[in-house]
């Protein structure tokens, strides 16, 4: 082992410079953003999605002829949950925020958390209430999951209500009622389907690792069938008789065959289920059809249709809402004025309502755009013609409220792993409840 | 030979599992879309198409993505390997003050996961105005503990201190020892590390996701993933695109195979 000679004066005055020129460059860091309210102006877009970049691309035009601004966007794209992740580090290192960004409804409960919303996001309320009409146009079952303490901090990109999806041709040919009243009585059909010709009707998601997507098939029946996960003021309502009905309904569908297990909405499983018809029918949100269905099986174009869900025989509504994206934008930056107009006169406008249902699939915020002619007049190829419009705006009025809370992921967490015991006949539906209910307030700490 | 044949047999059936994967890969890049999950499957593509390898050079920036991660990871490969090379020598054969301290301290941070310094690291370098991607993809990498606990293990169990106190007593400088004995010594571990290095600077997602904004300057990884977002999952893009993300780790993995092995099993076997 060797002992080097001790550091001469020289070497020692080379290190403190070089820590005075770091400690320089900390200071210099940062700087003012002076507000623009007019000219050429480019937008930092922030999306998981790339139809609402074409959407928000397709706008420019019309919110160019309506604002001081002349419009270009930036755009990037990232994962739902990784969109948060990068605005967080980004605002906490004080550079590289968006101007303007879309939040998976799933992930915006992190933005609920202490008071990051307030700090980071515009508050649009105010804005909201200067438009005349606007606040009682917009649903407030789509304002309320990206809202505190009645301030709104991000605009929805969809009403996702939740419907049933079915094979045309395979109802036909296995004499299946297109019109069911009950789930109870579809479900007795379904068990005769699966023993008969080893179809199922009805699907959960057993994808272990996305917990999200195991959660959400047993979501849209419960808040059918009333139930709900948080209430308006953020407490945890799961442990209640319709979440244990709507889970033993799923328990005993999986037992009966009336249900199959897929461990992919969207992948492989799901597209095998679909090619081989071992899936004639889900219940899923509207969104489904053009991300789960045309993906997967292009090739069932035509076969397709949607009708309402069948009720619960013990009460509830006629549909649910599952899904969304919610457009905010970031306040104190030089852009935050253009940002707003945009998101205004492009999202928010009539035309941009009836564009976004034509163009991406999803469906209005605000109740005046519903009795618009051009959206029931449009027919969907994939699903053979169907005008599926006047469907969706007969369910409109039922589309339950939905409340989130920044211990989502949390109980998202617990939930999942019990529904699966639940699935597997590990635990019964009260038992997977209680102990969901039980771990998440272990964690949460409420 | 015969009582060996169990375990050629069953070497050779998880030689077929580990490969499975990547030749399910392989044939997916080549086949249309909808038949890339049919059932029963197949192995070989029929028809065999080429369209999703067009489509992925045409329809987005892939080739920008592979160039940032290739280069980055090299870079962040050669700067990694000398400086822990550099370090690792000064742990192992010379005696400073707070050496033992220093070494504890290093070491205990392997266990610090990554996700945890995160934000801290990303603040700090853009409070130093070091945050620009080129700079900031590299830097983070180039003095992994674990490269410098290994080069330090390396050089105590092969490097006798004898040899380089025959340097110093003909004159030889601590830099030149470095250069000219230790370097060259280091070879077998050199290449082991190399590789192990650049993996984790071509595979990184997390430390990119957080930097990078503009998409030009996303890294494979990154890239990949915008094919998978939404609920539009491309496999037929993502399958190509891994198919060629995978070129560049195979190709340092052939070069570098001889030195990786030599490395790997340096004190297995005792001289």
């Amino acid at each position: 082992m060797y002992t080097p000679p001790h550091p001469n004066r020289r070497a020692l005055l080379r290190g403190a410079l070089g820590l005075g020129t770091a400690a320089a460059l900390t200071a210099c860091a940062g700087g003012s953003a002076t507000v623009r309210t007019s000219g050429e102006i480019t937008l930092a877009l922030w999306t998981h999605d790339p139809g609402y970049e074409a959407f928000f691309e397709k706008g420019i035009p019309q919110a160019d002829r309506r604002t001081d601004f002349r419009y270009h966007l930036k755009v990037t794209r990232a994962g739902a949950p990784d969109i948060v992740t990068k605005l967080l580090a980004q605002a906490v290192a004080g550079r590289g925020t968006p101007d303007l960004v879309g939040f998976e409804i799933g992930s915006f409960p992190r933005m609920l958390r202490g008071d990051i919303a307030e700090r980071l996001l515009y508050d649009l309320t105010d804005d909201i209430a200067a438009v005349p009409g606007l606040k009682a146009d917009l649903l407030p079952a789509r304002t309320a999951p990206f809202s505190k303490d009645g301030r709104v901090y991000a605009l929805d990109s969809d009403t996702p209500m939740v419907v049933y999806f079915y094979r045309d041709d395979l109802f036909d040919r296995y004499n299946l009622p297109k019109q069911t009243v009950t789930w109870e009585e579809f479900a007795d059909l379904g068990a005769r389907v699966h023993q008969e010709h080893g179809a199922s009707m009805c699907v959960v998601s057993t994808a272990g690792s996305d917990a999200g997507q195991v959660v959400q098939s047993f979501q849209m029946l419960l808040y059918q069938r009333g139930g709900a996960f948080f209430d308006a003021d953020q407490n945890l309502v799961l442990d209640s008789p319709e979440a244990e009905d709507v889970l033993r309904f799923l328990c005993d569908g999986l037992r009966s065959g009336f249900v199959i297990d897929v461990s992919d909405y969207y992948g492989a499983a799901m597209q095998t289920a679909l090619k081989q018809d071992r899936v004639i029918g889900l219940p899923m949100a509207i969104w489904y059809k053009n991300y789960g269905l045309v993906p997967n099986v292009p090739e069932q174009k035509g076969k397709w249709r949607v009708k309402a869900l069948p009720r619960f025989a013990r009460g509830g509504a006629a549909t649910a809402a599952v899904g969304g994206t919610g457009f905010g934008v970031i306040k104190d930056k030089a852009n935050t004025q253009a940002t707003r107009e945009f998101l205004f006169n492009t999202w928010l406008t009539h035309d941009g309502q009836v564009r976004r249902f034509t163009e991406t699939g999803y469906l209005p915020t605000r109740r005046s755009v519903y009795d618009d002619p051009r959206l029931s007049a449009a027919r969907d190829d994939f699903c053979g013609g169907q005008r599926l419009f006047p469907l969706y705006r007969e369910l409109l009025p039922q589309v339950p409220p939905f409340h989130q809370s920044p211990d989502q992921s949390i109980l998202y967490d617990v939930l999942a792993g019990n529904l699966l015991r639940a699935y597997h006949g590990d635990l019964s539906p009260r038992q997977a409840l209680k102990q969901t209910a039980a771990d998440f307030r272990d964690q949460a700490g409420r | 030979m015969r009582t060996r044949l169990p375990l050629y047999g069953v070497l050779v059936l998880l030689l077929l599992a580990f490969l499975a994967p990547l030749l399910w890969a392989l044939s997916g890049s080549f086949k249309p879309r909808g038949d890339i999950f049919a059932y029963p499957p197949r192995l070989i593509p029929d028809p065999f198409t080429l369209d999703n390898y067009q489509r992925l050079f045409s329809g987005q920036p892939f080739w920008r993505w592979f160039l940032m991660s290739t280069v980055v990871a090299l870079a962040a490969t050669a700067v990694s390997v000398f400086v822990c090379a550099l370090a690792g020598y000064g742990f192992a054969k010379f005696r400073f003050a707070g050496r033992k301290l220093l070494f504890g301290v290093m070491f205990s941070s392997l266990s610090i996961p990554f996700a945890v310094i995160l934000v801290p690291l990303f603040v700090m370098l853009v409070k130093t105005g070091l945050g620009s991607p080129w700079f900031a993809l590299i830097v983070p990498w180039v003095a992994p503990a674990f490269g410098i606990f290994m080069m330090q293990q390396y050089i105590v169990q092969s490097i006798p201190d004898s040899v380089l106190e025959a340097a110093r007593i003909d004159g030889a400088g601590e830099f030149g020892i470095f250069r000219t004995i230790v370097l060259p010594l280091l070879r077998p571990a050199l290449g082991a590390l190399a590789v192990w290095q650049f993996l984790q600077s071509y595979n990184s997602f997390l430390w990119p996701l957080v930097l990078v904004s503009d998409s030009s300057q996303y890294t494979l990884p990154l890239g990949l993933q915008t094919l998978f977002v939404s609920e539009q999952r491309q496999y037929d893009l993502v399958l190509a695109g891994a198919v060629i993300a995978v070129v560049p780790a195979v190709a340092l993995f052939v070069l570098l195979r001889k030195q990786l092995l030599e490395g790997l099993s340096t004190g297995a076997v005792k001289g």
